[in-house]
């Protein structure tokens, strides 16, 4: 690893992946991955589609387990086998399509798995009045807290997404955020983008985007996968636009 | 709803000069409660995207052991009904177990339990009726506090406390997510299989309930019970608002539901129309409810 070498970290790794790998049929989704994982910086998880970025933070998240390899987080090993087992950890996903239940409302959606309650019954009025600072704190004005997801704009349903994933429930430890661009127009893409930096200052993040140039502008680290393989982990202060793209292409070996 | 139920029931009272008498109010209930319990507990399986077909054959045969067991007087009154609710629970258990199990549409899978379970109610007693029950077992059914059957009051009460725990426990809250999509609540760390195991389950306990007041008030098991209850049940449920791809339903909406097709019966009754007619309108609404709760679901 010549041109991408990241300097040796003192830090202790929140998540680290040894020797993940992922088999579906005869394809090799995921081949032998090392990855690790710091707090309060963002790293850009990057790669061409089919690369085997979402099935590596499905790996994390708990929606796959991995065949082979260990995962650690704070330093111990820990078994992923289901969303609970992630959720328990402090590992947050916000996923692409946002699995937002269009037809439930917003407060409803925002608490969706991490209700609160007391002896087994929902509070109401607690949860709305969580709601309410939730989207305060993302800048977002929702008319009614009762209205129907699939009734908000684009943005307005990404910060529902957005908002549960991370202030919901347990405190986030890791956050990953697979594409939170992906359908938005450029002002609302920003303010995405404004939102992950601020997080990246608390916590580690898992950015997956397509957008390079979003990825240089938030990201302080990058991991490039190709054909289930880490083709090149690069410091993005270092790393040029053109040397991606081609280890995204599977023309460079890093490695 | 509230509304249209209201305007029907004033229909009915003014073509029909019997309809506002007590006796025949006390029939209207009487006639809903078998109905009301059932269409709770297919409240619940729809909420959670599912349907549940077998509950009229779940009523024959939670109903004919319960009433067979007190027959050959094996048991005592509370163990025989205990038993019975055991079978329906667990008749609604495999239901569930088979459709999370081996991810089979609850459509087949229910429409087997249907036939397996009336048939073996009909095996267990050849087609006979179960009668010579004890007194003490009639009571439930026939008893009465100011006038109402105990199982009028009861199917109330149950309703209330369903709707509460529907809204606000939960366990049974939950029913929304995993019904409104079942890929996402699995994502968000809910226990979606046992949601809808225990779901039918519940659904199949509740046809229990129905069985035990309907053999008690007739007196009597009998295979051919509950036939076509599931139509009746599906329709109100459909009508208060629930729908086939599930994430919405209520329990008042259910009630009302329940209470319009007593009212359209009754009402048949009442003008001496003929039997056969009611199944002709019961099917008529059934239809109609659910191709508007479809058009209306589309138009948002």
């Amino acid at each position: 690893m010549k041109t991408s070498e990241i300097s040796e970290e003192k830090r202790q790794p929140i998540l680290s992946i040894r020797g993940g790998s992922k088999r579906f049929g005869g394809i090799q989704a995921l081949d032998n991955i090392n990855l690790d994982i710091y707090g309060n910086e963002i790293l850009a998880l990057l790669g061409d589609n089919g690369a085997g970025k979402s099935t590596l933070i499905k790996a994390i998240s708990g929606a796959h387990t991995l065949d082979a390899g260990e995962i650690y987080f704070g330093g111990k090993q820990v078994q992923i086998e289901k969303p609970e087992d992630a959720h328990n950890l402090g590992i947050k996903t916000v996923y692409q399509d946002l699995a937002l239940f269009g037809i439930l409302n917003v407060t409803v959606n925002l608490f969706a798995g991490s209700e609160y309650t007391r002896w087994g019954f929902l509070q109401r009025k607690k949860m709305d009045k969580e709601a309410q600072s939730v989207l305060s704190q993302l800048k977002t004005t929702i008319k009614s807290l009762k209205q129907e997801v699939r009734s908000l704009s684009g943005g307005q349903q990404h910060s529902v997404a957005i908002g549960r994933g991370v202030f919901i429930g347990h405190d986030p430890k890791l956050i990953i955020m697979d594409e939170p661009t992906a359908g938005l127009g450029v002002k609302q893409s920003r303010e995405v983008l404004r939102l992950l930096k601020e997080l990246g200052q608390k916590y580690a993040i898992i950015f997956i985007t397509h957008n390079l140039e979003y990825a240089f502008e938030v990201a302080q680290k990058a991991v490039v996968l190709c054909s289930g393989r880490i083709v090149g982990k690069l410091d993005m202060a270092e790393a040029s636009h053109s040397q991606i793209v081609s280890l995204m292409m599977g023309v460079e070996q890093a490695a | 709803m509230l509304l249209l139920t209201l305007f029907v029931g004033a229909i009915i009272s003014i073509l029909t000069p019997n309809f506002l008498t007590g006796s025949n109010l006390k029939s209207v209930a009487m006639g809903m409660t078998y109905d009301l319990i059932v269409a709770l507990g297919m409240t619940y399986v729809l909420i959670l995207g599912g349907l549940d077909l077998s509950v009229g054959s779940n009523i024959a045969l939670s109903g004919i052991v319960t009433t067979l067991l007190l027959q050959k007087g094996w048991v005592g009154v509370p163990l025989a009904i205990s038993i019975g609710l055991g079978v329906s629970f667990i008749t609604g258990a495999i239901n569930g177990a088979v459709i999370v199990r081996y991810r089979i549409n609850p459509f087949i899978v229910t429409l087997g339990m249907m036939s397996l379970a009336r048939g073996a109610a009909m095996v267990l007693t050849s087609g006979y009726f179960v009668t010579s029950l004890p007194q003490s077992f009639l009571i439930i059914g026939r008893g009465e506090i100011m006038g109402i059957p105990f199982p009028v009051i009861a199917s109330v009460l149950i309703s209330i406390v369903l709707d509460f725990l529907l809204k606000n426990w939960i366990s049974l809250n939950r029913a929304f997510l995993v019904g409104a999509n079942p890929d996402y609540a699995e994502l968000l760390g809910i226990n979606v299989k046992r949601t809808i195991f225990l779901g039918f389950a519940l659904c199949g306990l509740f046809s229990g309930i129905s069985a035990m007041f309907m053999c008690s008030r007739l007196a009597m098991g009998y295979a051919q019970f509950g036939l076509e209850i599931e139509l009746r049940a599906l329709g109100a449920a459909v009508i208060g608002g629930a729908t086939f791809s599930g994430g919405r339903g209520s329990i008042w909406g259910t009630f009302l539901g329940v209470l319009l097709l007593a009212l359209i019966n009754n009402g048949f009754v009442l003008m001496d129309a003929s039997i056969y007619w009611q199944k002709v309108v019961n099917g008529t609404i059934l239809i109609v409810a659910i191709a508007t709760a479809v058009r209306h679901a589309k138009r948002k």
